[in-house]
C-alpha cells in the first residue's frame, strides 16, 4: 500500500506493536443468562462474543444423529456493523459459511463428543467489530464459552494469526496488516500438547520461511493461552467466592 | 420442591406470588429491572448503543449510506430498522430468514420512528433530488428475557444520539458528494420516544415489564409509547384479554414516569462519554 | 480443610498408578488430564483407589441414560403409545427437554395386550417413568412404567381440579367425585407429605 509502512524501521508496527507482540485481549465469561455458556472477547479492536448451548436433543432433521458421538453445529455471523462499509449478508455468504466449517471442524477435535451419544452442542458466534483476525478472536472466544458452559474439553483451543513482512514474521494482524496483502497464516492450537487443530494459509511464501511463521504463530498462541488461563481462573475465584463455600463435596 | 411445583404448574406458582402482590424475581407489579446502558462502544459503526434491561440485551448499531431519494419525496432521507432474533439470543428461535416476532418487532421500531417524529426525514437531505442520507438501525438481540421492544426503542434513541454524520458538500463541477470526514456533526433528534411494555395476568394482574416467562404466561400484552411532551406517540394491544379504559390509564401513567427516568439515565451517560473525551 | 485445588481443561493431574479416573477428566498416555474447569474433588472408596473428578459449581449436564428414573409430563396420545417430554432425570431439572415414547406394551408388567392408552395416561399427566432403550435415528428415548412404583403421580380431572389416587388403576376428582382411569405410580410412604 503506498504511502503505508507496515514496519518501521525501527521494528515499530503502524499501531507501535513489535513484530511479535499482541493486541491487547480483554476477556469476560458468564455474560448471558439465557445461554448455557458465553463469553465475550476483545483482541484490540476486534469484539467477538461466543454462545453455547447443549448438550441439547437434536432438532430439525434427526437424520444427522450421531449414535455415538454428540454433533457440533456452529454458525459464525458479523453484525452489519461491524466492517467499515455495511455488510449486506450477515450470514449465508460464502466467507461466513467457510468460517463456520472451519469453527466445526476445529471444536469437534477438542470437545469429548464421545460423552454425549445422540445429542447436539451448538455454538453461536458473533462479530461486533472487525478489526482483523477475526477466525482467531471467534475461535478463542468460543473456548471460553465452552468452558464456562462446562463442556468437558481436551484442553484449550487457542489461535492467532501471524505474517511475513519485509523478512520479519508478524503475530495478531490487525484490518490493515491484513489488507496489504502478503502472506498470512491463521493458526489454532491445542497449547498443552502442542497440536494444531487448524491452519490455514493464503498467498504465497517461500517453504523456508514457514518455520519461522509458524514458530511465530504457535508463540503467540501460547500467549493467548496464558491471557486465557488467567481469565477462567479468575472467572471460577469470583464465582466460588460468590457461592460460598457450598459445592466442596 | 419449589422448583418442582414451578415445573409442573407455572400458573399456579405465578399466582401465589401475585396475591402478595410481587413477583418471583422479587419486583412488585409495578417495577422495572434494572436498566443499564452503554453508548459507542462499536467504533466501525456511526453510532451504537448497548441496552440492557435485567437480563435482556439488545446492541443497536447505525450505519449512515448514500442513496438516492425517491422521485416523488426528493427531499427526504431513510431511516431502516432492523431487528435480528437469531438462536445465539435464546433457543425458542430457529436459523434462517428472519421470523414473525423480527419482523414484526422491525415495523414497531420503524414506526415508532414515524409517528414519534424524533427525526424530520428532510434533516437527512444532503442535495435535493440527488443525494440523501440513509441510516440503517441494526438491532441484534444478544440475550432473550422478554420485553424486547422496549429495550429495542431505548437501545435506538440511545445510540441515535451518539451518531454522528461528516459534512457532505456536492462539488459543483463534478456533481460527485465529497466527504469531510474531519467535521462531524451530531443528528438533530426532536423527540426521544420510550416503550413501555405490560402483560396482562388471567384477565386482572398488570405486571411490567415482563420477562421471558411471564410472557409466555400472560394472557395478553400492551405497549405504550410516549415521548417527552406527555404525548402519546404509539399503544399497541395485539389482541388478547380485554382491558378497561381506567387500567389503560393506569398504565399510561407509569409508561410517563418511566419516560422519565429512561431519559434522565441517557442523559447522564451521555454525560459522562462526553467527559470522558 | 485444605483449600481445594481449582484447575482448567488440558491440565495433567496425577498418573493413572494413583488414582482412578471420575467425573470430568480424560486419560491419556497413562495420565489423569482435566477436562473442566472447575475444583479437584479425590474420594476416598474403602479398600479400591481413590477416585479424582472434578466439581463445578453449576450442575453438570445430564442425558437420560439405559435405567435412570425420569419424570415426564404427558404431551399426546394416541392408540399405541404416548410421546412425552423429559423434565426431570432423577431429582435433577433439566434446562432443555428431551422428548420420549412410552409405547402400549410398556405400560403395565400384567396383561400388556389388554391396556388401552387413553386409560392409562392423559395429556398433561407427570409420569415417573425409566428410560429402556435410547432409541434410534427415527425414535426417541424409549421408556416404561411397567412397574409398581412408576406410573402417574399428578392428574387433572376434566372439571380442572387435581385428582387423588384411590388403586393402581383410578384417581378421583375432589370436586366432583367422578373417578378417572390412570395407570398410577404407588409412591413409597417416605415421599409422601401428609
Amino acid at each position: 500500500m503506498a504511502g503505508l509502512e507496515l514496519l518501521s524501521d525501527q521494528g515499530y508496527r503502524v499501531d507501535g506493536r513489535k513484530a511479535g507482540e499482541l493486541r491487547k485481549i480483554q476477556a469476560r465469561m458468564g455474560v448471558f443468562a439465557q445461554a448455557d455458556g458465553s463469553a465475550y472477547i476483545e483482541q484490540g479492536n476486534t469484539k467477538a462474543l461466543a454462545v453455547v448451548y447443549g448438550p441439547h436433543e437434536i432438532r430439525g432433521s434427526r437424520s444427522k444423529t450421531l449414535h455415538d458421538r454428540a454433533v457440533v453445529n456452529c454458525q459464525y455471523s458479523m453484525a452489519t456493523f461491524s466492517t467499515g462499509e455495511r455488510k449486506r449478508r450477515p450470514h449465508g455468504d460464502r466467507k461466513s459459511t467457510e468460517m463456520t466449517l472451519h469453527l466445526k471442524q476445529t471444536f469437534e477435535a477438542a470437545i469429548l463428543t464421545q460423552l454425549y451419544p445422540r445429542s447436539q452442542i451448538d455454538i453461536y458466534v458473533q462479530i461486533l467489530q472487525a478489526d482483523g483476525g477475526n477466525y482467531c478472536t471467534c475461535v478463542n472466544a468460543a473456548t471460553l464459552a465452552i468452558i464456562d458452559a462446562g463442556i468437558p474439553m481436551r484442553d484449550y483451543v487457542c489461535a492467532c494469526s501471524a505474517g511475513f513482512i519485509e523478512d520479519t514474521p508478524l503475530a495478531d494482524l490487525s484490518y490493515v496488516e491484513e489488507a496489504a496483502g502478503g502472506p498470512q497464516l491463521a493458526l489454532a492450537l491445542l497449547p498443552k500438547s502442542d497440536q494444531i487443530a487448524l491452519l490455514e494459509m493464503n498467498s504465497r511464501l517461500h517453504e523456508d520461511h514457514l518455520e519461522r511463521v509458524m514458530d511465530a504463530a504457535t508463540k503467540a498462541c501460547k500467549d493467548v493461552y496464558a491471557v486465557l488461563d488467567q481469565a477462567v481462573k479468575e472467572h471460577l475465584q469470583e464465582v466460588s467466592a460468590m457461592l460460598g463455600d457450598r459445592g466442596m463435596a | 420442591m419449589a422448583a418442582g411445583f414451578k415445573t409442573v404448574e407455572p400458573l399456579e406458582y405465578y399466582r401465589k406470588f401475585l396475591k402478595e402482590s410481587c413477583r418471583p424475581d422479587g419486583r412488585e407489579l409495578t417495577q422495572f429491572r434494572t436498566t443499564t446502558i452503554n453508548i459507542g462502544s462499536i467504533t466501525t459503526a456511526d453510532g451504537s448503543a448497548l441496552a440492557k434491561l435485567g437480563n435482556c440485551t439488545v446492541i443497536c448499531g447505525i450505519k449512515a449510506e448514500f442513496a438516492a431519494p425517491l422521485a416523488d419525496t426528493p427531499s427526504k432521507g431513510y431511516i431502516v430498522p432492523n431487528v435480528e432474533l437469531t438462536p445465539l439470543c435464546s433457543s425458542r428461535f430457529r436459523p434462517g430468514p428472519p421470523g414473525e416476532e423480527a419482523q414484526m418487532a422491525s415495523q414497531f421500531i420503524a414506526d415508532v420512528i414515524d409517528n414519534s417524529q424524533m427525526i424530520l426525514k428532510e434533516d437527512l437531505c444532503i442535495s435535493s433530488g440527488k443525494l440523501v442520507w440513509v441510516l440503517y438501525c441494526d438491532f441484534i438481540c444478544l440475550d432473550y428475557d422478554g420485553n424486547l421492544l422496549d429495550t429495542c426503542v431505548c437501545a435506538l434513541v440511545a445510540a441515535l444520539r451518539n451518531v454522528r454524520l461528516p459534512a457532505v458538500k456536492i462539488n459543483e463541477d463534478t456533481g460527485l458528494a465529497e466527504v469531510n470526514l474531519k467535521t462531524t456533526s451530531p443528528l438533530k433528534i426532536l423527540k426521544h420516544p420510550i416503550a413501555t411494555s405490560f402483560a396482562v395476568f388471567d384477565d386482572t394482574f398488570l405486571l411490567v415489564d415482563p420477562t421471558g416467562e411471564e410472557e409466555s404466561l400472560a394472557t395478553g400484552l400492551l405497549t405504550i409509547v410516549m415521548d417527552e411532551d406527555e404525548r402519546l406517540c404509539s399503544i399497541r394491544k395485539p389482541g388478547g384479554s380485554a382491558l378497561s379504559p381506567e387500567k389503560l390509564q393506569e398504565c399510561i401513567s407509569r409508561a410517563i414516569t418511566r419516560h422519565k427516568e429512561v431519559q434522565s439515565l441517557v442523559n447522564e451517560v451521555l454525560e459522562s462519554v462526553k467527559s470522558e473525551k | 480443610m485444605a483449600p481445594a485445588k481449582c484447575c482448567v481443561p488440558g491440565e495433567r493431574l496425577c498418573s493413572l498408578e494413583d488414582c482412578a479416573p471420575g467425573h470430568g477428566t480424560y486419560c491419556k498416555h497413562g495420565y489423569i488430564f482435566a477436562s473442566l474447569s472447575g475444583y479437584v474433588v479425590k474420594k476416598n472408596d474403602n479398600g479400591m483407589m481413590p477416585v479424582l473428578s472434578i466439581v463445578r459449581d453449576t450442575d453438570s449436564h445430564l442425558l437420560p441414560v439405559i435405567g435412570v428414573t425420569v419424570t415426564c409430563k404427558v404431551m399426546s396420545i394416541n392408540a399405541r403409545f404416548a410421546k412425552v417430554q423429559i423434565m426431570y432425570i432423577g431429582s435433577t431439572a433439566l434446562k432443555t427437554t428431551f422428548r420420549g415414547t412410552i409405547r402400549k406394551e410398556d405400560i403395565r408388567a400384567t396383561e400388556k395386550d389388554k391396556v388401552e392408552v387413553y386409560k392409562s395416561f392423559r395429556p398433561g399427566d407427570i409420569v415417573v417413568a425409566k428410560v429402556i432403550s435410547l432409541g434410534d435415528a427415527q425414535s426417541n428415548y424409549l421408556l416404561t412404567t411397567a412397574e409398581n412404583e412408576l406410573g402417574v403421580v399428578v392428574a387433572h380431572s376434566e372439571a380442572g381440579a387435581s385428582m387423588v389416587p384411590i388403586s393402581w388403576c383410578e384417581m378421583q376428582c375432589p370436586k366432583t367425585h367422578i373417578k378417572e382411569q390412570r395407570k398410577v405410580a404407588r409412591v413409597r410412604a417416605e415421599y409422601l407429605q401428609t
